[in-house]
């Protein structure tokens, strides 16, 4: 970690000497036993030195967060937040981190539940202090602490230092005496401890006359004290400075300090001056910015000398201005006009670029306004910055740059374009798109760079037209992009065969696009880029499951985790598309608890990192495992949540499948007519030509016909089944095959041909065999056990024997009978942890409050408890429990 | 829960006007106890509101956050001793 983020969360050292203030350290003590510990008072009070004391004087370990005002902002808080707490919990919060990186800020509950929720299973006492925390006004920080003190263990201590008191309801706390608080008027040094102040840390004695008029005229305030002290330092008429120090006369903290300023010889003035605008100093930054050599001895010097700067580690590498000074150095410095100002920040950020701090170097080539140095690191490093800066902070420093001087620079214009295409906001792409258009495409390139540039304008565009389905579009600009690379940038090359296959995917070319995005996935991965590897991988399972390649499709996502879960710096959250696509393979394969158990960790980091399309077709995969359970109220949930994800933005290729499975749900719940309203409305009628996007639907048309089981509509629907049988041979859809051989045999069984029946099914159960797909029997078990009474067919039988898995319900069957189906089966930690607090009498409402989970995830819980001990009521819940000891 | 003997937010003594007619529930969560509430005019008075100044400052930007226009602010007891 670099030494500025390091030194954030570094317990500030303690002088060698400071006045001790039993008084205080008590207070904290009682601390302990409250909710919240908060030290109120203005700077230099001395509130930070007091918790260091008290810190050091008691066992429990402690963790630091210095807050800054960029900390205002949801992205930075809570990477600060985990970034300090993974020093006693090393994998907290894995894969928020990750979001947080990566993309926008999930919603209050998830995020409250996934800071809390490890913080309440860690059994160990902490103390966790966040400094300067008037920084901090934003509501969703503020309501996530309001949050922590809620429902943090009591073994966790939260203690919050600040100038002002926060936005947080401190009235109802206090009246719950559930916070300790240590406020200006307890700080104040009393005429015994400025006594010690002044003769055992500032070596001058006083007469007990002059320590008293002095507490009086400074009120208390250490930082006034000790700034009194420094001007006296040597002084022979210290009873005329006290005198000059009356109240009123003017404002203290700039009489003292200048007067201390003043004080000092001309070099170290300038010395503080010239320093004044950096907020860590090291010996090299003052080097470079003074123009001196020793700044290292007269660092050291100024912190021996109680001057200005505090150490910020104990090898005193590192140092920061005292808040106070900092502000009147600044003004002083600002004085001494513009253009001094501009050079100090020029050497300022070539100081910290030398240091290899290039997001440091940022904000002072912005505040020297030197914009082209600001667009060369931006151009440098903007894919980088993609990858691993917070989105926010981003856009931050682009919104900074003039408007004229980003249109003059397409490659940082392109830059901030593949950041809304993975934000999923195609309209801002879309505008810089067209901006970029004129200069790029129809001048003829006349050098390698503009083809370089051209290229990756086309590869951007792909990506837009594939996500909006305009796929033949999108594979052309994708291969014009490729042309022009001619293999000189495998960035812009893996993001232009990215596009390739998912156009190619949508056309149906399944040869091609395995190419394209096999090679999306070896240019993305030796080019160390892991979002375009990641949305490579989930393109190529997902299609692979299509053409009933099953084996490849684990394979390959297998591998992409393996891949990518091991990666140094940790891997983006849209790693969940993986996870999703890989669940439903294990829907196919009969696993229904591996099946759910990917797709769920899929569904909850798709909800992290915003990914729209994977949270659709992972929570339709949900709610199909949820349908095979016969566990329909939690199916309809999970694709009212889909449709949500649906609306915020998602590509058009995830719908037909969300749509089927929502006419699966009406079907199975007898609900004819809303089954066809729903497939009507897709626009995908049973006359529709088989393609890639109808043929879901097309197959969903086939299961309403064999539910509703009417001879009239027969014709019509053999020759469905027909049109998308040589569909799916010629395309070799073998998935596809499967379910029209599936659902044909069922047809023409019901219409009384069964010898063509029988072959279908034959046919079935051989590719089934091969391909490893055992969902589409499952699916269709009460109409093939039927079928089986008249044909014989072993190879049939034996797929349709339950597995050592979930047997599936009868679609008469209510979900409270099929409940039972899950008897037998362990209860999960979250089951036990919900069953001993129902044995204790808690409400649905209090277990949702202790666990920090929503009432429905409770009531989820629930029905699992039941289902999993056999029983309908919580007594009887809880009677079974004890009877097999589970509580 | 516990019962500490805790530090109590000490002895200055505020009053503030704010336009508009604040809910009680914001007050009693946020604002120090023993204050006094009255309306009029369409206005919210609260007087005797015991805290330091760190505690108004941090009332005052919170009522400002809220889109709250504060009118008045004042110490009490300083008021008093001038007139």
């Amino acid at each position: 970690m670099p030494p500025l983020v390091w030194t954030k969360f570094k317990i500030p050292p303690l002088r060698a000497k400071s006045v001790l203030r039993p008084r205080l350290l008590d207070n904290l003590n009682r601390g302990l036993a409250s909710r919240l510990i908060l030290i109120s008072a203005p700077a230099g009070f001395g509130k930070t030195t007091t918790m260091i004391q008290w810190l050091q004087s008691q066992p429990l370990p402690a963790l630091w967060v210095a807050l800054e005002e960029t900390d205002d902002d949801p992205i930075r808080f809570f990477s600060a937040w985990i970034t300090c707490l993974r020093q006693i919990i090393p994998s907290y919060s894995d894969d928020l981190l990750q979001v947080l990186l990566s993309a926008q800020l999930p919603a209050g509950d998830l995020l409250s539940a996934e800071l809390i929720n490890p913080l309440i299973q860690l059994n160990q006492p902490a103390i966790l202090v966040l400094d300067d925390f008037q920084h901090i006004q934003d509501r969703s920080i503020l309501r996530f602490i309001q949050d922590a003190i809620a429902y943090l263990p009591s073994e966790f201590h939260l203690a919050i230092l600040t100038r002002e008191d926060p936005a947080l309801p401190l009235a109802r706390l206090r009246s719950q005496n559930e916070l300790v608080e240590i406020r200006t008027n307890d700080l104040r040094f009393d005429p015994t401890e400025s006594g010690q102040l002044l003769t055992e840390i500032l070596n001058i004695s006083l007469e007990p006359s002059l320590v008293t008029a002095l507490t009086e005229r400074t009120e208390g305030w250490a930082a006034g004290l000790q700034l009194a002290g420094l001007s006296l330092q040597g002084s022979l008429q210290p009873a005329d400075l006290i005198q000059d120090m009356a109240a009123g006369k003017r404002f203290m903290l700039n009489y003292l300090a200048e007067e201390v300023l003043n004080k000092q010889p001309p070099d170290i003035q300038d010395f503080l001056l010239k320093t004044s605008l950096l907020t860590t100093l090291n010996a090299e930054r003052c080097n470079l910015l003074t123009g001196r050599e020793d700044s290292a001895e007269l660092l050291e010097k100024l912190d021996k000398s109680n001057l200005f700067i505090q150490p910020l580690d104990e090898q005193l590498r590192f140092y920061r201005f005292h808040a106070l000074f900092a502000e009147l150095l600044r003004n002083r410095l600002n004085r001494q006009g513009e253009e001094e100002v501009r050079n100090l920040h020029l050497r300022a950020a070539q100081a910290l670029l030398a240091e290899g701090l290039v997001t440091e170097s940022l904000s002072h080539f912005l505040a020297a306004k030197d914009y082209p140095a600001v667009v060369a690191l931006l151009e440098n490093h903007i894919w980088e910055w993609i990858n691993h800066m917070p989105a926010a902070q981003l856009e931050g420093v682009l919104s900074q740059i003039p408007p004229e001087i980003q249109f003059s620079h397409p490659r940082l214009l392109l830059g901030l374009g593949w950041l809304y295409l993975l934000q999923g906001n195609f309209p801002r792409l879309a505008g810089i798109l067209q901006s970029l258009e004129s200069r790029l495409v129809e001048n003829k390139p006349v050098s390698d760079d503009l083809a370089l540039l051209r290229a990756e304008f086309l590869a951007l565009q792909a990506n837009l037209l594939q996500v909006q389905q305009k796929f033949d579009q999108a594979i052309q600009s994708a291969r014009q992009s490729l042309a022009l690379i001619e293999r000189k940038n495998d960035r812009i090359a893996s993001l232009a065969f990215l596009a390739l296959g998912g156009g190619l995917r949508q056309k149906g070319d399944y040869e091609e696009a395995r190419t394209a995005l096999e090679n999306a996935i070896q240019l993305s991965r030796s080019n160390d880029d892991p979002v375009t590897d990641i949305l490579a991988v989930s393109h190529l399972t997902l299609m692979a499951l299509e053409y009933g390649q099953l084996e490849m499709a684990a394979r390959v996502a297998q591998a992409a985790i393996q891949h990518l879960e091991q990666h140094p710096n940790g891997y983006p959250a849209v790693l969940g598309a993986v996870y999703g696509a890989l669940g439903w393979v294990y829907y196919h394969r009969n696993q229904p608890e591996l099946a759910a158990q990917f797709i769920l960790r899929g569904i909850h980091l798709a909800e992290l990192s915003g990914h729209n399309a994977s949270a659709v077709y992972s929570l339709a995969g949900m709610a199909r495992l949820h349908i095979a359970r016969g566990d329909l109220d939690a199916a309809r949930q999970c694709l009212q949540q889909a449709d949500q994800f649906f609306q915020k933005g998602a590509p058009g290729w995830v719908l037909p499948e969300l749509i089927s499975c929502k006419s699966r749900l009406a079907i199975i719940e007898g609900n004819w007519m809303e089954a066809e309203a729903i497939l009507t409305a897709s626009g995908v009628t049973p006359d529709s030509a088989p393609t890639p996007y109808s043929e879901p639907l097309l197959i969903a048309w086939l299961r309403l016909a064999i539910a509703q089981d009417t001879l009239e509509t027969g014709h019509a629907i053999l020759e469905l089944v027909q049109r998308v049988l040589e569909f799916a041979r010629t395309s070799r859809r073998n998935y596809t095959l499967l379910q029209a051989l599936v659902a044909g045999a069922i047809l023409y069984f019901k219409n009384g041909d069964t010898n063509q029946a029988g072959q279908w099914l034959e046919e079935a159960v051989q590719l089934a065999a091969s391909s490893g797909y055992h969902s589409i029997f499952l699916e269709h078990r009460q109409d093939l056990l039927l079928i089986l009474k008249t044909i014989h067919s072993p190879g049939l039988e034996a797929l349709l024997t339950p597995s050592d898995e979930i047997p599936l319900p009868s679609p008469s069957q209510s979900p409270l009978t099929s409940a039972k189906n899950l008897t037998g089966i362990a209860l999960t930690e979250r089951e036990l942890e919900v069953l001993h607090l129902l044995a204790q009498g808690y409400t649905y409402n209090q277990i949702a409050e202790h666990l920090v989970i929503s009432l429905n995830t409770v009531r989820f819980h629930v029905k699992g408890i039941y289902g999993k001990l056999g029983v309908t009521k919580v007594n009887q819940a809880i009677a079974e429990a004890r009877r097999q000891s589970l509580i | 829960m516990k019962n500490n003997a805790l530090t109590q937010p000490q002895s200055e003594s505020y009053r503030i006007i704010v336009k508009g007619v604040m809910e009680e529930e914001f007050l009693h969560d946020y604002c120090p106890p023993g204050f006094t509430l009255s309306y009029n005019n369409g206005r919210t008075t609260l007087v005797n509101l015991q805290t330091d100044q760190a505690g108004m400052l941090g009332l005052i930007r919170q009522l400002h956050n809220l889109g709250v226009t504060v009118m008045l602010v004042e110490l009490q007891s300083e008021m008093e001793d001038t007139q």
